[in-house]
């Protein structure tokens, strides 16, 4: 109860409750005396204080008619018309005054009502205006029937590719070969129209000439065997490489059937 | 239930109070029960022991809190501006009794008659409880009003300031006079006079078998 009335320990009231007059310390005594006259009006004092609390404790506290509580119900329901409270709940629950804009909560809830909204619009509507000249396209994305196409087109290209490097295993040797006939036989006939000369003419000169002429033939030859060499070379070369890129091709062709 | 409806026991009288401007009828349900009976009371100290006129003006004064509830500022405490509302309908009807005491002298007596209903004199404490309402009744309204609300009602200095209009100063210095004043009229129950009396009533007792 004193802490209840916030008693003070500078107001008399708090001596009455707790203190005997001839218990009193002299500080206490100097603030007693400051308003009682003496121990006799201290203790009549006392007997008043304690006395209330005893009478307002023990006193039978009326309790209010409970008809009273129906009536002043009843006015208040009429007073606020029915939905009234909730409807004003609902709106001042989202809407409170003692917070910022942002933070109301209704404020929250359009906000994400909106972009739910933007992201649906976005996400769904989107693939239909693809055609939409208006709007930016992503041209990188290829449809299946492309993927499709791409793939039978590669598929071509392998094709032909195989086809040339077939054409061109042979190529290279077929015309090595020519030229190399070629000039095996120019030099056959250079060598055939000498000995004609040789013949014609039968000089130092022309001796020389033959001379010179045997030479160049025996050159001729090992050029010729050289040549032969080469071809032969790579003829083999050819062979290894058509081989290798046989076996490339069927690696390919393998990963493609997987 | 308590899924369904919230309750409402723990939350302040302020936040109550607000609820019910909102108009929460399960907010002045809960203001009603914690106040209807502290207010019944206080009316009953006030207007002369009278529960007819107490009920009338507890009623009154819920009434007023569903038709005006906006007259309540919730940064105050409910506490005291419930007391202050009910301390002036008590000076109102102070008033409107001046004037009908004029018209007519039987009106305190008829309502005082409570006052001493039934009083138990075997005991002491009994006594002195019918003495004390009689010395209260006979207090100004104003060192009454104070007295109550401070030793029935335990409310602070502060608040009963605030509740009275005036300053803690004159409420301590009523609280005082009354005390010196009660005191002085009920001395025959202070201890030391039951001592002296007791010693007397020794000294008789001493005498007459002497």
């Amino acid at each position: 109860m004193m802490e209840d009335r916030n008693i003070s320990k500078m107001d008399v009231e708090f001596y009455l409750l707790n203190r005997e007059y001839d218990k009193l310390n002299s500080d206490e005594l100097a603030i007693v005396n400051e308003h009682v006259e003496s121990e006799q009006e201290f203790n009549e004092m006392k007997a008043v204080v304690m006395g209330a609390g005893n009478l307002f404790k023990e006193e039978k506290e009326l309790a209010p008619n409970p008809a009273i509580k129906v009536a002043l119900l009843k006015e208040f329901d009429k007073q606020q018309p029915a939905g009234a409270y909730w409807l004003n709940g609902i709106f001042t629950s989202l809407f409170p005054k003692e917070k910022k804009l942002f933070q109301k909560p209704g404020m929250q809830l359009i906000g994400l009502a909106a972009s739910v909204l933007l992201i649906v619009t976005i996400a769904f509507n989107g693939k239909t205006d693809m055609n939409n000249s208006k709007l930016a396209q992503n041209k990188g994305v290829k449809s299946e029937e492309e993927t499709v196409e791409e793939h039978s087109k590669l598929d071509r290209d392998e094709a032909n590719e195989e086809k040339n490097l077939e054409k061109n295993d042979f190529q290279p040797t077929v015309e090595l070969i020519e030229k190399d006939i070629e000039v095996a036989t120019l030099n056959e006939v250079e060598i055939e129209e000498k000995p004609e000369s040789v013949e014609n003419k039968g000089t130092t000169a022309d001796f020389m000439y033959d001379a010179q002429s045997i030479e160049s033939v025996e050159a001729d030859l090992s050029i010729a065997a050289d040549l032969d060499y080469r071809r032969n070379d790579n003829n083999l070369h050819a062979s290894e490489e058509s081989f290798k890129k046989g076996v490339l091709k069927d690696q390919r062709k393998g990963c493609y059937i997987r | 239930m308590q899924l369904v409806k919230k309750s409402y026991t723990a939350e302040t009288d302020e936040n109550l109070m607000r609820e019910v401007i909102k108009g929460n009828n399960l907010a002045f349900s809960e203001i009603y029960d914690r106040w209807s009976k502290p207010m019944l009371n206080y009316f009953y100290k006030m207007l002369w022991q009278d529960r007819e006129k107490a009920e009338d003006f507890m009623q009154e004064i819920f009434t007023k809190i569903i038709h005006k509830p906006q007259l309540y500022n919730p940064s105050r405490a409910f506490k005291t501006w419930v007391y202050s509302v009910a301390n002036n309908m008590c000076k109102n009807e102070y008033r409107r009794a001046e004037v009908r005491k004029g018209t007519s002298n039987s009106l305190h007596d008829n309502i005082i008659v409570h006052d001493s209903s039934a009083p138990d004199k075997e005991h002491d404490k009994n006594i002195f409880n019918d003495r004390l309402k009689e010395e209260l009744e006979l207090l100004s309204e104003n060192h009454k009003k104070t007295f109550i609300l401070r030793f029935k009602h335990d409310l602070s200095i502060k608040d009963i300031a605030e509740i009275l209009e005036t300053s803690e100063g004159t409420v301590k210095s009523r609280i005082f006079y009354t005390l010196k004043k009660l005191g002085k009229n009920l001395k025959e129950f202070s201890p030391v006079a039951k001592t002296i009396m007791v010693g007397m009533c020794l000294i008789e007792l001493v005498q007459c078998i002497i």
